[in-house]
């Protein structure tokens, strides 16, 4: 016999058991007849489901019992008709149910559920929706805090602090000896010169060092010198350069650059750059300062704080040796330098004239 | 030895479930097929062999306070509930039937409830098509066709798994009997 015969045999003489005609059953192969012992004791079969509700409400008596310590739980205490659950009470016991586990069913309290997690899933969509058609507005924006050098000017300029400074010589062998200043103006038009090497100028000028009028540098030597040092002797111009007194470069006298007197830069006297506020010199005024862009990795940690650079802005305007006073790091130096390098200054001013000075200044990043 | 750990172990899901009825689930389990197939085999009709189980396992568990163990099996005591009930049953329909109880405590579980209640275990154990096929058609008394229909297949394949779920129950339980 086939198998595809023994298969249609079997199937016919399940049907005649499940009519519940057993005697009908014709005469069947012995393989089929087998079969048919098994699908008969499979008709009592209980429902899949029903051994999982009766054990839930055996759960439920127990637990009443248990939690209540009272007499032998009432047999009927759940009713027959509530074992045969729809597809509905099984998956929504809480509202369609007796509830779960110890749990009455409330359907208020589910109401209340649903509409809460309605209202905030809503307020989600808004958000999210608002934020879309919002783009622009909600952009990640960098602030650039204008540099407020107000407050490293002092209030009452100090007259004993002055800055600046100036050198020169005449690449002599010897170092210039000691000697008075020549007269101190803001501006010069012949150096100062120890060893005089252009006897009868065509058009003589008195010899200047730039430097505040008010400065007054006491020395009672008659020939012109260098009054910061205590060299004797022999007479020269020192071994610097830019045909003037000293051992530094420019049209000064001492070891520093530039046109002043003393170790600084630039003019003036005492060593270092004019400083705004002292002596007479206004503050620079930034005229163009291009915002620094956040470099993505400060971004991304949601990085900020102020860096502070130390500049010199020049006569010109120019900021020049720009340094990192106060670093912060995660490449906003590198942002906070490439920003003030663009940076065009209204210059210092001193007696009319512009002058280079050292200003701080403060570059703020502000995530927003 | 086995059988006295299964006594050992039996005896202390008891006393537990004496002490906390929430762990009545346990004897629930492990009896659940051998009570229903008591009376499933004795009575034919499904809704009524649930019924009666149902009653028989709440009698139980209102009563599990009451057992004192005697060293019988705690299935003993359940189909006793049973035979009572099924007495009781068969009274008000007016036939008269009588289970020896006596006699199944001193025999223990008869074979052909035993055998019964291990079909009705092995039947989860089918692959899901074929439990599919074998639930639908014998307790959801299905044809053929509307099964084929639900499930998108073909009348042949689905009389193949019938088939097949068959074959495979009978050899689980050759090979468990034999």
């Amino acid at each position: 016999m086939s198998s595809t015969a023994v298969i249609e045999q079997l199937d016919s003489a399940i049907d005649v058991l499940l009519s519940g005609n057993d005697v009908a059953i014709p005469h069947v192969d012995a393989t089929v007849a087998q079969l048919l012992g098994v699908a008969a004791e499979l008709r009592t079969m209980p429902r899949p489901d029903f051994r999982s509700q009766l054990k839930y409400e055996l759960t439920q008596g127990a637990f009443a019992t248990s939690s209540m310590n009272s007499s032998p739980l009432p047999l009927r205490m759940i009713p027959k008709t509530s074992r045969i659950k729809s597809r509905d009470e099984q998956i929504l016991p809480t509202l369609l149910g007796q509830g779960y586990g110890t749990y009455a069913t409330r359907r208020s309290n589910f109401a209340l559920s649903v509409a809460a997690h309605a209202i905030a899933l809503a307020l989600v969509l808004m958000s999210g929706l608002w934020m879309a058609s919002h783009r622009a507005d909600v952009r990640q924006s960098v602030q650039l805090v204008p540099p407020d050098i107000g407050t490293y000017i002092p209030v009452t300029p100090a007259a004993t602090a002055m800055h600046g400074g100036g050198g020169g010589g005449d690449r002599d062998k010897t170092l210039a000896p000691e000697g008075r200043l020549p007269k101190a103006a803001m501006e010069q038009i012949t150096p100062p010169e120890v060893i005089v090497r252009n006897e009868a100028p065509k058009l003589a000028v008195e010899p200047i060092v730039v430097m505040p009028p008010q400065v007054r540098l006491s020395s009672n030597l008659p020939n012109l010198g260098d009054p910061t040092t205590n060299i004797a002797g022999p007479p020269s111009n020192g071994i610097g350069s830019g045909a003037s007194i000293g051992s530094g470069a420019g049209g000064g006298v001492g070891v520093g650059f530039g046109n002043g007197v003393g170790s600084g830069i630039g003019g003036g006297y005492g060593g270092g750059l004019f400083r705004p506020g002292v002596g007479g010199v206004s503050a620079p005024r930034a005229i163009y300062k291009p915002d620094p862009e956040y470099s993505p990795e400060a971004r991304q940690a949601k990085y900020q704080g102020t860096i502070v650079l130390s500049l010199v802005v020049g006569a010109d305007g120019k900021p020049r040796n720009i340094k990192v006073a106060r670093t912060l790091g995660m490449g906003l130096d590198e942002k906070a330098l490439e920003a003030v390098r663009q940076w065009r200054f209204e210059p210092a001013m001193k007696d009319g004239k512009p002058v280079a000075v050292l200003v701080d200044v403060e570059v703020a990043f502000r995530l927003f | 030895m086995r059988a006295l750990e299964y006594e050992t172990d039996e005896r202390m899901l008891i006393e537990a479930a004496q002490r906390d009825p929430l762990r009545f689930a346990e004897l629930y389990e492990n009896n659940f097929e051998r009570v229903y197939a008591f009376i499933a085999y004795r009575i034919r009709d499904r809704q009524e062999a649930e019924d009666l189980t149902a009653e028989v396992f709440h009698r139980a568990l209102a009563g599990i306070q009451r057992f004192e163990w005697r060293g019988l099996p705690f299935s003993a005591w359940l189909l006793g509930i049973a035979a009572k009930m099924l007495a009781d049953h068969w009274e008000k329909l007016g036939k008269v039937q009588e289970i020896p109880t006596d006699e199944l405590e001193l025999a223990g579980i008869d074979a052909a409830v035993e055998q019964r209640a291990m079909l009705f275990q092995l039947v989860d154990g089918l692959p899901e098509d074929q439990r599919k096929v074998i639930v639908r058609r014998f307790v959801d008394q299905r044809s053929i066709r509307e099964i084929a229909q639900e499930l998108g297949r073909s009348e042949g394949a689905v009389k193949q798994l019938q088939f097949r779920a068959l074959e495979t129950l009978r050899k689980q339980m050759r090979s468990k009997y034999v």
